[in-house]
């Protein structure tokens, strides 16, 4: 007889959270001031952002309130698009590991666009459509993409994405998933844009800030609506149903997690209602951990200071841990990472020390993404593999000591769209970055 | 025993009372099943098929004798049995519960799309790690197979679903893996080699001799007799089974043979699927009257439209109609070759079985639906088809992919072009419910996803379908 377990913990629909939760009031009891964006020396590029926002995600992107509604159509697409995730215990892994530790993950991969980005492109295409906009930009990597095109099709909007050239290269599955839903994609920088032309001499393959820039332009053309899928403060309140999930989940199951771990691009969604009890005194002790690339070391080796969220300075400026909005992102495989900073908020909350970052080369975490396979079954996206990599430190750090610890992740996508990365793992044997 | 039973029977109807009430059937979107609701045992429609008016004929020939050296003894008396259920041992549920129970979804956007009176539900398959139903047996048969005492399974695979779901369970259970992957499909697709071998399995292309194949233990005499012959051979499912089968038989260590279709205990695992599906759908008051599903060796079909066909074979639900989709490209259903022995591999290792076929030496042309091009079907379904119990209906694949077009532009998922049949049948009848205003309840199998054979819709997209 085996004892019966319980591997996944499922939130009912009809327990989906009815309001998102926002960063900046809980940025602002841990006696952080979320630093405002500023006009460079030329232009106002503040104002000019009414061009390409939608009016009422521009109120939530500026919004102060602690909690903001979901409203009900937004829930209903949630739910179409597979919310509430499974929070899963894995139970294979941790014996594998022969760890005390209790690692659970939320299943952000089993959602229609292989990833959680979902959860930002459903809410931002609704208020789009509802402040009657006919096209939407987005902006981003090719995950971002592919949940835009699903998004869109919801609210029957036109839209053209921008991704990095390398991206869509690389990943020609994403990109075909876009054009079945009707997308006109671009691999940016692009001859589409006058912007693009310029960016092209100079950085070829692009990044996510060259997609920024033409996003920007383009939408500013015609009145067309931009959405982002990183980065600015309102994708990380749409991103928060996770994390609210999941701290309802943790009640479920009679844990509260001692460490809480996600990738750059996948961490503060889920650990934002963790991060709001340290904020609100309700817990201490619980520790954060943001895993980033060592190629990509904006967090651990890039100054904080204000720049540009774009290539081209076509944005406000905005004070935040950056490698420089001009600098040559290396070829890694977390697409959704090819960028050169990272969020304002995540970012103050590291100056605060409230967040320890993290960061891998691309060998280990294919090692930690093929044990995490091996024992849970799901292939892990490139992104969700950075996590898995600090999970697996911190659960064989708890062996060493001998502690039971609870270790939280975002198993924030898979990668069945995506499998160079693994192909030249496999194949190729080659990871490593010079 | 009999009293913690009963408890067990009275906690179920509380968690279903409290489910129910939550849920307004008009309203929901998804029916999710709690884990401790997952079936315990599979059904076995052996028990039940002579109610049709026939029962499978037997398998024959000199293959049967090759069965007992390739197959661990459970899953032969699970094979032969005729008890009506067979419990689940409860390591396995435990290996189940990583991704079951999977969730039923009302399609509602896309019955907005069609303007249909139908209620349109789908078994979401998909969310199983390989992305399909496959390893729903994959994980049984390398769960029996280790608890008889093997260390490993060889396996064939075409376009890498069933490799890539028996890799995944060999990954969980312990067990080493050996695909012999179809030489062509091996080059096209490196993506799915890639995912088996990230399983810790060992792919090599089908038929190859050193040093192309890497593993000097999976060199087989049948290769090189078939690269004597034709150098240049491509590869063919059926040169596959072969060396998989030889593979098995030779044991360089203690290693056995699977298949992901076609038998009566690969059938009867698949029915977790089913069993789920009419569960939920108890929760929510709601009885399908048609039933789909897409027909390759006809697993998935028949899993999930089985303990369906219980009720109808019992008399309870005698208007319930069946509906199972194959290709035209692969119509060994509605334009057979004949009905009755033929073998189930090209080069005839396998027993005689009867079954509606194309003929073993059938080669169908490259239709993206790789899963569905084998020219027979499992016995069990055909014995039903033939009794006239369900239904078939054949598709070209540029219906299908336009099917695929529209659930992604409704509801926002990617099919399987092999899944894609299914749901251009369930769509075809919703448009005719339409014209009649048959409010009727579809239910579907959504078997997997199509993200990994996503080429398909580009050609569509293109319109680069209509070649060969």
């Amino acid at each position: 007889m085996v004892e019966a377990r319980v591997h996944k913990i499922i939130l009912p629909t009809s327990d989906l959270p009815k309001a998102w939760l926002n960063p900046i009031p809980v940025l602002a009891k841990l006696k952080k001031e979320l630093p405002k964006p500023k006009n460079p020396v030329k232009a106002d590029r503040i104002a000019e952002m009414e061009k390409y926002w939608a009016p009422s995600l521009l109120a939530i992107e500026r919004s102060d309130s602690a909690e903001i509604q979901i409203p009900t159509a937004v829930m209903n697409l949630l739910i179409w698009a597979g919310r509430p995730t499974p929070l899963q215990r894995a139970y294979i892994l941790e014996k594998a590991l022969n760890t005390p530790a209790k690692i659970f993950y939320k299943r952000e991969d089993i959602q229609y666009g292989t990833t959680g980005k979902t959860n930002i492109a459903i809410p931002q295409a609704y208020y789009a459509a509802k402040d009657g906009f006919k096209r939407l930009v987005a902006a981003g990597g090719a995950q971002w993409g592919t949940a835009a095109s699903i998004a869109a099709r919801y609210q029957d909007l036109k839209l053209d994405v921008y991704m990095p050239k390398e991206s869509l290269e690389s990943k020609e599955p994403h990109r075909i998933v876009m054009e079945v839903n009707a997308a006109k994609v671009h691999g940016s920088p692009s001859q589409d844009t006058e912007v693009g032309k310029l960016m092209a001499k100079e950085d070829p393959n692009g990044s996510i800030a060259t997609a920024f820039s033409e996003g920007v332009e383009d939408a500013s053309k015609d009145g067309a609506a931009v959405i982002f899928g990183n980065f600015f403060n309102a994708p990380v309140v749409f991103q928060s149903v996770a994390g609210l999930e999941a701290s309802a989940q943790c009640k479920m199951a009679g844990v509260y997690p001692d460490v809480v771990i996600g990738s750059i691009e996948g961490f503060l969604g889920l650990a934002l209602p963790f991060l709001a009890d340290v904020a609100e005194g309700k817990k201490s002790g619980t520790r954060f951990i943001v895993a980033g690339s060592k190629y990509v070391p904006s967090l651990t080796e890039g100054k904080v200071d204000y720049d540009f969220p774009d290539y081209a300075g076509l944005m406000p400026l905005y004070r935040f841990h950056t490698l420089g909005s001009k600098r040559t992102i290396p070829l890694i495989h977390a697409g959704e990472m090819r960028y050169h900073g990272v969020s304002p908020i995540l970012s103050a909350l590291v100056e605060a020390g409230v967040v320890t970052p993290k960061t891998y080369g691309q060998t280990e975490l294919y090692e930690a993404g093929a044990l995490f396979c091996r024992n849970q079954g799901v292939i892990p996206s490139h992104e969700a593999q950075y996590a898995i990599k600090a999970v697996v430190d911190e659960a064989q750090q708890a062996k060493s000591e001998g502690k039971e610890k609870v270790i939280l992740f975002n198993l924030s996508g898979h990668t069945m769209l995506e499998h160079k990365g693994y192909l030249e793992w496999i194949i190729q044997k080659k990871l490593e970055l010079p | 025993m009999e009293s913690k039973e009963e408890k067990k029977i009275e906690k179920a109807k509380q968690v279903f009372e409290a489910a129910k009430e939550k849920f307004e059937p008009k309203s929901v979107i998804r029916v999710d099943l709690p884990e401790d609701e997952l079936p315990t045992s599979w059904y076995n429609i052996n028990a039940d098929l002579h109610k049709c008016g026939m029962r499978t004929p037997f398998p024959t020939g000199p293959g049967l004798a090759v069965l007992p050296k390739i197959f661990p003894p459970s899953l032969l008396s699970q094979e032969l049995s005729h008890d009506r259920w067979i419990k689940i041992p409860d390591e396995l549920l435990e290996y189940y519960k990583i991704w079951r129970p999977t969730p039923l979804h009302r399609a509602k956007r896309l019955e907005e799309f069609l303007r249909t009176p139908c209620r349109i539900y789908y078994k979401q398959e998909y969310v199983s790690p390989p992305g399909s139903h496959k390893p729903n047996t994959a994980i049984a048969q390398a769960y029996f197979n280790k608890r008889d005492g093997y260390e490993g399974l060889a396996t064939e695979t075409g376009a890498g679903q069933w490799g890539s779901a028996l890799s995944f369970s060999g990954a969980l259970t312990g067990l080493k893996v050996d695909v012999f992957m179809v030489k062509v499909s091996y080059y096209q697709k490196p993506g799915r080699r890639v995912l088996m071998e990230s399983w810790g399995a060992r792919c090599v292309p089908s038929p190859s001799v050193p040093p192309e194949r890497v593993y000097p233990d999976m060199v087989t005499e049948f290769a090189k007799k078939v690269l004597e012959k034709d150098p240049n051979s491509p590869g063919s499912l059926g040169i596959a089974i072969s060396e998989a089968i030889e593979h098995a038989l030779k044991k360089p260590y203690p290693i056995n043979y699977s298949l992901g279709s076609v038998l009566n205990h690969v059938l009867m695992h698949q029915t977790i699927v089913g069993l789920e599906a009419k569960k939920q759908f108890e929760l929510i008051d709601e009885y399908p009257d048609v039933v789909f599903g897409c027909v390759g060796g006809g697993s998935n079909y028949s899993g999930f439209s089985f303990p369906f066909t219980k009720d109808k074979l019992d008399g309870k639900k005698p208007d319930l109609r069946l509906v199972a989709a194959e290709a035209e490209a692969c119509p060994r259903f509605t334009k057979p070759k004949y009905i009755g022995y033929d073998t189930g591999d090209t080069a005839g290792l396998t027993p005689m079985i009867w079954m509606y076929t194309l003929g073993h030496d059938f080669v169908p042309s490259r239709i993206h639906a790789g899963g569905l091009r084998y020219h027979g079907n499992a016995p069990q379904l055909c014995t039903l088809v033939y009794k006239k119990v369900h239904e078939v209906v054949a598709f070209h694949q540029t219906e299908i992919f336009q099917a695929g077009e529209i659930l992604s532009q409704t509801e926002g998922f990617f099919s399987a072009p092999e899944t894609l049949h299914a749901w251009a049948a369930l769509i075809r009848e919703a448009r005719r419910c339409k014209e009649t205003g048959e409010k009727k309840v579809l239910a579907i199998n959504d078997s997997g996803h199509g993200w990994l054979d996503i080429r398909g819709y580009d050609e569509y997209l293109k319109k680069k379908l209509e070649v060969a």
